[in-house]
């Protein structure tokens, strides 16, 4: 019968389907070239590139190219965020080249607003290496991407702010509530606005967030669009800078945190030795700049497109000639997981401990 | 089974064809299971390819996860509450877009120097994509309400009046020479005559006009809100929750689905006309 | 001197030329022609010797004519609903129903007080689709009704508003053979019984003669009145009858004296 003969056709049909689609499923994504902004002062910055996602189907990143032999003609993926001093000085000053021209090992960097819009570059495989706040690292631990905190690039208590337009006229915390806050979600000033939130006995629910990138914070705090917002350096030096604003608090009583280095698993497994290596790099990176900050600052302002005296602030709130991990650092770390918990960003919990790694540090003997 | 497909498709095809052929009510059964069946196997292949690790959940989660997600979420209300807000905000700007689409296109129609006027002005301002003003516009007017809801009308405005000024201008001359040997009035002409005969070129222009609103206040929402469908996807990748993303995107879909339902109902119904002659 | 009763159109000395690509076209050239109230006139010629074109300056759709043309004593430049017109296509709004149709050709309200009461004018729309046989077809759409019920429609539309003239332009053109003489029968029954002046264009000769008073036959390039025929014929008219069949071949002799050969002419 005709009818017969129609659904056997659809059913067959339907099965290569199947078939096809489950055997596409199997395909790597290729990496798109990266793109991310700097923020220009006084323009309104341009959408970021991390609001957008590669293709889905693909295993788990993967680095370029496997050498012939492990540890050679490698292309380190790294991406970081403007302001970040040791991986710059590093390349600017040649410590990169320096250690790893004779294996031809190269890097390509990649700057990027924020945290979450690194995490989702490097979600999608486009990067080995990246630098972002805790709370962007376990966020993305979370979505079982698999990483590792390698280490740390910053540790400090001064790196956000709590800032107020002149023209509200808040004084105070509790004074908040039913504004309109700037904060970008998934950062660690998204942590620290809650904290500010709970001392003054505030929920999230009473102020109204507004999702921004640190550009548009600043933009948006001069031209009053919004009321307060909480973002990080050199951002919130370069809105203070333009006068409009005061500072109401900043980490100080609230939030030491700890700023990460993080990196694919896979990419640690293939190449142990490669990893121990860049952070020794960053190590001496770390304490070159200490010893000049000077001229440290002209490089990073250089690359980041921000007047050195804007970064200096920065610089000297930050810690930056240690990067390994200690307790204080770990525990952190973990206060930051429990919070990310407690208002449900995360589902379930992250274990801290196995996403830190610290063979690596240990492997470079910057850590015991 | 290769040529065997092929001649059924070439069947299928000459059935398209020709003139006089009735869809059975089988075959009118069978494109209805059809209908169905497609997103039925995507996504039966789509879990199948996730349970066995060939997709990264990281990036794109597996249905079932999406779908609890998506339960969820709309069990605590928090979808509908982000979803209302954006309809909100697209019935706005719609209304205010198709407003002054109908009454622009009405008079680039109706008068020729108006149209020669305002040619450039709109063409170099049409290409524009809507999401690159939606930092302009946001520069101008804020994070409000206002910022989104022009955005939207914006974006509304073109379509709708693009397919007036089509609809007006393409009105028969015959039906205009009728109505002046009827010695009737501009206004009665214009009215009576002009804007029925333009009513499905209009009717074109609110349709698309709706499809692009919608998109539109999705746009807007990524770059700066508090609030909307397009906040909650912004706020869920930041969060890298692929989940509550995928979840918030497919809701998009689905609204956008439905009201293209609802403006086709509304336009079977007032041009009923129209119809009874395909 | 005109009687003012009898003579309701007076055409004079009419010439109107159209612009072209290549230049100047008189269409028409020094037309003269008197109608009398209630007659039936028809005018006959070929395609594109301006009979189309007289009509339309009749019913003020063209207005750059040299020369005089009187309705009732006043200039024509401009249409009116005293002069009610036929198009060839029936030109019915398709989204209105052929109720709506019809009161559409209803003057404005402003003008006449008592056309505003609703019941009236539901009433004479009743009236004018009785008339053309449409009474059941009131509330169909043009696209569900046959090409000469569509055509009738159209005449009750023009006749809605009981005007003195009715100026129909090839009504019957578009339509088949069989009704073709069904609609000629009707528009003779709406002849007899409104009693308005029907103006007829038509290339169809044997459908002149059947209708009308007079023929009026026109030669083309330019377009003038060669002759106008008397038609004595009493009504009902039967098309085999010999006086008919006289005044018919008169006419054909008219436009095809060439051809020597007695051919009999078909419908």
């Amino acid at each position: 019968m005709l009818k017969n003969k129609i659904i056997k056709r659809i059913l067959s049909t339907s099965l290569s389907l199947l078939l096809i689609t489950a055997t596409a499923g199997c395909g790597n994504t290729s990496g798109d070239t990266k793109s991310a902004a700097t923020t220009q002062s006084s323009a309104v910055s341009t959408t970021q590139a991390g609001a957008s996602q590669s293709p889905a189907a693909g295993a788990s990143a993967q680095s370029s190219e496997q050498g012939t032999s492990a540890d050679k003609n490698i292309v380190v993926k790294y991406g970081y965020q403007p302001g970040h001093s040791q991986v710059v000085i590093a390349d600017k000053k040649g410590f990169f080249k320096e250690e790893f021209e004779k294996d031809n090992i190269t890097f390509q960097f990649s700057k990027f607003q924020s945290g979450p819009a690194l995490i989702t570059s490097l979600t999608a495989g486009e990067l080995d290496f990246g630098q972002t706040g805790d709370i962007p690292a376990l966020s993305a631990r979370a979505n079982n991407v698999d990483i590792k905190i390698v280490g740390k690039y910053i540790s400090s208590d001064q790196v956000n702010s709590l800032l107020v337009t002149k023209d509200s006229g808040i004084k105070t915390i509790a004074e908040l509530k039913g504004k309109k806050i700037g904060v970008t979600i998934g950062s660690t000033c998204h942590q620290l606005l809650y904290i500010y939130l709970e001392s003054a006995g505030l929920k999230p629910a009473d102020i109204q967030q507004v999702n921004l990138m640190p550009g548009d914070i600043v933009s948006s705090l001069v031209s009053g669009n919004v009321d307060a917002a909480v973002t990080w350096e050199p951002y919130a030096s370069m809105t203070l800078a333009k006068g409009v604003t005061d500072k109401l608090a900043d980490g100080v009583g609230y939030k030491k945190e700890v700023d990460v280095i993080i990196a694919n698993n896979p990419f640690l497994q293939q190449h142990p030795d490669v990893t121990a290596r860049i952070l020794k790099v960053l190590d001496k990176a770390g304490k070159w700049v200490a010893q000049n900050q000077e001229e440290a600052l002209k490089i990073v302002g250089t690359d980041a497109g921000v007047d050195p005296s804007v970064l200096a602030p920065m610089f000297s709130k930050v810690v930056v000639d240690d990067i390994g991990l200690n307790a204080e650092d770990i525990d952190s770390i973990k206060k930051s997981q429990e919070f990310l918990r407690k208002y449900q960003i995360i589902k379930k919990d992250v274990d801290v401990d196995a996403l830190i790694d610290t063979q690596y540090l240990k492997l470079a003997g910057i850590q015991k | 089974m290769y040529s065997s497909c092929l001649r059924y498709l070439r069947g299928e095809m000459y059935m398209s064809f020709k003139m006089n052929t009735k869809i059975s009510h089988f075959d009118k059964r069978l494109n209805i299971l059809l209908m169905f069946l497609t997103p039925v196997v995507i996504v039966a292949a789509w879990q199948i390819a996730s349970e066995n690790g060939k997709i990264n959940a990281s990036v794109l989660p597996s249905p079932f996860t999406i779908g609890g997600t998506l339960a969820s979420m709309a069990q605590s209300g928090e979808l509908f509450q982000h979803l209302s807000v954006s309809l909100l905000r697209v019935i706005k700007g719609y209304l205010v877009g198709c407003l002054l689409g109908i009454t622009a296109g009405t008079l680039m129609g109706l008068i020729r120097k108006f149209e020669s006027a305002m040619t450039l002005v709109f063409g170099i301002i049409r290409p524009i994509p809507i999401i690159a003003w939606v930092p302009i516009l946001i520069l101008w007017m804020g994070i409000d309400e206002s910022s989104k809801v022009t955005v939207i009308a914006f974006g509304t405005f073109f379509p709708v009046m693009l397919n007036t000024v089509y609809g007006i201008q393409s009105t028969d001359k015959k039906y205009l020479e009728v109505a002046y040997s009827l010695e009737k009035s501009p206004a009665r002409i214009l009215l009576r005559v002009i804007f029925p005969s333009a009513l499905p070129a209009i009717f074109t222009g609110i349709r698309i006009g709706l499809g692009i609103a919608w998109m539109s206040v999705v746009g807007a929402e990524l770059i700066a809100a508090s609030s909307g469908i397009g906040y909650l996807i912004s706020y869920a990748g930041q969060l890298s929750q692929p989940d509550v993303m995928l979840a918030g995107v497919i809701s998009i879909g689905i609204v956008g689905l439905l009201l293209d339902i609802l403006l086709r109902a509304v336009e079977r119904l007032v041009l009923k006309w129209n119809i009874t002659s395909k | 001197m005109t009687d003012a009763n009898k003579e309701i159109l007076e055409i004079k000395n009419l010439n109107i030329n159209f612009t072209i690509d290549s230049g100047m076209l008189q269409v028409l050239n020094n037309i003269n022609l008197t109608i009398s109230k209630g007659e039936f006139i028809c005018i006959v010629g070929a395609s594109g010797c301006g009979k189309s074109t007289l009509l339309r300056i009749i019913g003020g759709l063209e207005q750059d004519y040299t020369g005089s043309c009187l309705f009732k004593g006043q200039e024509v430049r401009k249409p009116s609903v005293d002069r009610g017109f036929v198009f060839q296509e029936s030109r019915l709004f398709p989204w209105l129903t052929v109720e709506k149709n019809v009161e559409f050709g209803l003057r404005d309200a402003s003008e006449e007080k008592q056309n505003n009461n609703l019941k009236s004018k539901r009433k004479t729309v009743r009236q004018h689709l009785e008339l053309v046989g449409l009474e059941n077809f009131g509330k169909a759409y043009p696209n569900q009704l046959s090409g000469g019920m569509q055509q009738r429609a159209s005449i009750a539309r023009a006749l809605v508003n009981n005007p003195d003239m009715l100026l129909l332009d090839e009504p019957f053109g578009a339509l088949d053979a069989f009704t073709r003489i069904n609609m000629q029968q009707e528009i003779l029954k709406i002849w007899h019984k409104e009693k308005t002046t029907m103006i007829l264009v038509t290339h169809d000769i044997d459908e002149a003669v059947y209708l009308a008073d007079r023929v009026v036959l026109m030669s083309q390039r330019p377009g003038t009145i060669k002759r106008i025929v008397k038609n004595d014929v009493p009504r009902p008219r039967n098309r085999k009858n010999p006086e008919y069949t006289k005044i018919r071949n008169e006419i054909f002799e008219e436009f095809f004296s060439e051809f020597e050969t007695d051919i009999e002419y078909f419908i």
